[in-house]
């Protein structure tokens, strides 16, 4: 292909940076030239360069799947702000009236984002038939995978849309997968030559530190000690989000130096806006969170993650302690746990995964409308789930199954007996492998907190031929001391209470406050 | 204290004729007419919509609460209807002053309020950021009409951020000044400006030693006391009433509601109507009782004749009570439930028009 201005020179021009980061440029030159490439970047490294950059100089439109409405709406608003126009998030929150304008308007972007879900849908697709689509993002692609930590059944319908939509370039990004969820991407989507462009997930500037306690009461006497020790942005993270808020409680009354709050999925949109931009903006020192804080936070100087619960997967654990140190700076991965922790992870993972129960269940709501000779489906899907009392990502991974081996054809019940004992008993068996495999997942992690080998060297073994030395402190089997942990500090905000007349004004910058800062 | 407040009001109000979960739907500002009609009859129409963030399970939290407290007891044997004892008719007289109870106008603004503030949170981050030549900050709101409103005004004022602000400030500081200290500053600590965001729900909970969802009510509260006072003397107001200018005031009739109306329009009957839009007869007659409420010319003598509208307007008078059941049981057994509804819902009209 043509190419007279270097790709640097792009590069600053949209994004005003000097140069690429580790594998950015590479997975661009690969799309440029018509190669299918899997790109697995740890968090932080700068993944949507990889295809914004070229949906802006490509001719054609580029397709971003996505599971993360908030990312991609953010990502949205950072491409307008940086003045690139021709982009839009296709989602669900959009009322119809809004998502027929953009419809019609299709051909006119470079560069769109949507939801798998959305994906499926028909009116969607067929104006994206008579486009040309130059290139497919699947990120997080890990989604794909049935080992992936956050399966996602509509990511299993991708190969077949990339079939209507004439074979595009396909661009899969993950910031973790190990081999085995590599090979089920690129099977998954059907590109068996897909180009792989793998790279290091190791952090050197983070130290690991593990640390057994009895209970939760000693889980935040050992923390509220820690930050009466260091004056750090920090996030903690749990499981629980009644757990979360309970903490951040407990924390702000021994903590009055801190400002600290709590995040999970479950608060309004607002609010959750607001603690993450004071948190970005220093306004607050720790976050108590589940693990929906963090996708897409570009805070450089957070210097602690403390887990306060088990993670599931080391997977999950690479990426959540990844968010600390961005900076490069000397950063600390605390894991804290007591041995009644160890049930409570084999609990989520049977609450996750749809049980035989419920598969009866399905077959005997099916059966039911069957011999009513109801053979079309009328409920809702969220009618389904209630009646079988399964949850949302329960019921897609039936329905998926039960459209694989046509049970369900068009929302119409096609019923045969043999054909559907043996789809009974096929998904029984994969239920049972999916919970094995998260077993044996969990068991790495209880392997991992409890080894005596150096804890960078086991965490990364599974992903990655070797790692690079650290450059700080490297792990509690190393000898790690927080007494010679001098993280970068930051001050004490004052907790000064003025009056709502002097706020006013502050806020809106009137008088004598109009200099300030 | 104020979220007792206002169930405790309702529960008087309501007079045992509705359960509780009227309340529920009520303050959550169900759609349905059944719940816009209730605020009409019941008087606690400025209590429509005003916290729309509320959950059932919390809810009933709060009902059972009021009940071990002893401030209200069970009708009867009658499931989930209520009624105040003593004690809380006391404690509602000596904390009506604290109750914030006349902020509130449900039903005027439940439909602009929230866009209204959005669209203030929005413009004031916006303006000043820009005042300090800081473009690159992410919006308190992704709420796509209110961002593309904000464009819009931007331009207007196109560089002018500092008078804008002033102004600001000035017809802010004018109308909070008016309200006690405390809730002013709940209001002003939710507004985000230049590196400094607004707190969330639960900071200012913790912040002000408010209940979740007195928070939520003191917002709203200050929100419709503002708009309420913007209303009363625009000129006084310059920027806040533009900001509402263009918001529409009128509830709004369902979307459903309007495609039964056209088709009334064309002569279809009731039953047609039910069969072209495979909805059920109970719902077109839904949609009829919305447009008696909302339609300024609906013409109820087609559905009732006059003189059965005397008759119900008398029993209405005797009996003394809302209840459809009530006054079902003292008319003529012709007519019918969806009859009576209609005429309450247009003597309802009648009489708000009236003061």
């Amino acid at each position: 292909m043509q190419q007279t201005i270097p790709l640097e020179d792009y590069l600053q021009r949209y994004f005003h940076f000097n140069s690429f980061r580790t594998g950015q440029k590479e997975i661009i030159q690969d799309v440029l030239e018509g190669k299918d490439v899997l790109g697995i970047l740890p968090t932080g490294s700068g993944k949507s360069i990889c295809y914004q950059l070229p949906a802006i100089i490509q001719e054609g439109t580029t397709i971003v799947v996505s599971p993360l409405i908030s990312l991609m709406i953010d990502q949205v608003k950072e491409l307008k702000a940086n003045n690139f126009k021709g982009v839009v998030a296709i989602n669900s929150f959009m009322n119809p009236a809004e998502r027929r304008t953009v419809y019609t308007n299709l051909g006119s972007y470079q560069l769109i984002y949507v939801s798998p879900e959305l994906l499926q849908q028909h009116e969607l697709i067929s104006h994206l038939k008579s486009m040309t689509i130059k290139l497919v993002v699947i990120d997080e692609a890990h989604c794909i995978s049935q080992w992936g930590h956050d399966f996602r059944p509509d990511y299993l319908k991708l190969s077949e849309t990339l079939e209507v939509l004439h074979h595009p370039t396909v661009m899969a990004l993950s910031a973790t997968a190990t081999p085995e969820v590599q090979t089920d991407i690129i099977h998954s989507l059907g590109r068996p030559n897909m180009h792989k462009r793998i790279y290091p997930m190791d952090r050197e500037n983070i130290a690991f530190c593990m640390e057994e306690v009895t209970d939760d009461v000693e889980k935040n006497e050992r923390i509220i000690q820690l930050f009466k020790q260091f004056k750090i942005p920090a996030l903690i993270y749990f499981t629980s989000r009644a757990v979360a808020e309970k903490t951040a409680e407990i924390l702000s009354t021994h903590l009055p130096e801190n400002n600290i709050a709590f995040y999970h999925g479950g608060m309004e949109q607002l609010d959750r806006i607001s603690i993450q931009q004071q948190f970005m903006n220093g306004q607050l020192d720790i976050i108590c969170c589940t693990s929906a804080f963090g996708m897409g936070i570009n805070k450089s100087n957070i210097r602690l993650i403390v887990h306060y619960h088990l993670p599931l997967q080391l997977e999950s654990y690479i990426q959540e302690v990844g968010r600390a140190g961005r900076d490069g700076n000397s950063s600390v991965g605390l894991l804290l746990f007591s041995p009644k922790d160890l049930y409570i992870p084999t609990n989520m993972i049977k609450n996750e995964l749809p049980d035989e129960t419920d598969l009866r269940n399905l077959f005997l709501y099916l059966k039911n409308l069957v011999t009513q000779e109801k053979m079309k489906i009328t409920e809702t899907n969220e009618q389904i789930e209630n009646r079988l009392q399964i949850s949302e990502i329960q019921w897609k991974f039936f329905r998926y199954q039960l459209e694989k081996h046509g049970i369900i054809k068009n929302n119409y019940i096609i019923y045969d007996e043999e054909q559907w004992n043996e789809t009974m008993r096929l998904i029984q068996l994969i239920m049972k492998n999916r919970f094995m495999y998260k077993q044996e997942k969990l068991y790495d992690v209880f392997n991992w907190i409890h080894d005596k080998k150096c804890l960078r060297n086991q965490l990364y073994r599974n992903f990655q031929s070797g790692f690079r030395n650290a450059t700080y402190q490297c792990c509690s089997n190393c000898g790690f001391s927080w007494n010679k942990w001098e993280p970068d500090e930051t001050e004490t905000n004052s907790k000064r209470i003025s009056s709502w007349q002097a706020n006013l004004k502050k806020l809106l910058l009137i008088g004598e406050f109009d200099e300030t800062e | 204290m104020i979220f007792d407040g206002i169930i405790l009001t309702c529960v008087s109000n309501l007079n045992g004729e509705r359960t509780a979960s009227s309340i529920y739907h009520l303050v959550k500002g169900k759609k349905s007419i059944q719940t816009i009609q209730d605020a009409h009859i019941y008087q606690l129409d400025k209590f429509y919509g005003i916290h729309s963030h509320l959950t059932k399970e919390r809810f009933n939290k709060n009902l059972s609460a009021l009940v071990t407290a002893g401030l209200l007891k069970p009708v009867g044997t009658k499931d989930g209807v209520f009624q105040l004892t003593t004690h809380a008719v006391n404690w509602l007289d000596n904390h009506r002053e604290q109750l914030k109870i006349d902020y509130f106008h449900g039903l005027t603004y439940n439909g602009t309020a929230n866009s209204f503030f959005l669209r203030l949170l929005l413009l004031i981050q916006t303006l000043t950021n820009t005042k300090m030549d800081h473009y690159h900050f992410i919006p308190v709101t992704d709420n796509y009409h209110v961002e593309r409103w904000v464009k819009q005004v931007y331009r207007k004022i196109n560089n002018n951020q500092e008078k804008a602000l002033e102004s600001l400030y000035i017809e802010l500081y004018s109308i909070l000044k008016k309200l006690p200290d405390k809730d002013a500053s709940v209001f002003v600590d939710r507004l985000t400006g230049y590196q400094n965001y607004g707190l969330s729900t639960n900071q200012l909970s913790d912040k002000y030693n408010l209940s979740a969802d007195d928070v939520h009510l003191i917002l709203t509260g200050v929100i419709h006391y503002l708009l309420s006072t913007i209303q009363e003397k625009e000129g006084n107001y310059p920027i806040l009433s533009y900001i509402v200018k263009d918001l529409d005031k009128a509830v709004q009739i369902t979307h459903s509601a309007s495609i039964t109306s056209e088709l009334l329009s064309k002569n279809y009957t009731i039953e047609q109507i039910s069969a072209m839009r495979n909805l059920k007869i109970n719902t077109i007659y839904d949609h009829i009782v919305e447009l008696a409420l909302y339609e300024a010319n609906f013409q109820v003598d087609e559905y009732i004749s006059q003189e059965e509208q005397e008759e119900v307007l008398t029993v209405l008078n005797n009996v003394n009570s809302y209840k459809l059941k009530d006054i079902k049981n003292s008319v003529n057994t012709n007519i019918s439930y969806f009859q009576i509804r209609l005429v309450l819902a247009v003597n309802k009209k009648l009489l708000s028009q009236g003061d």
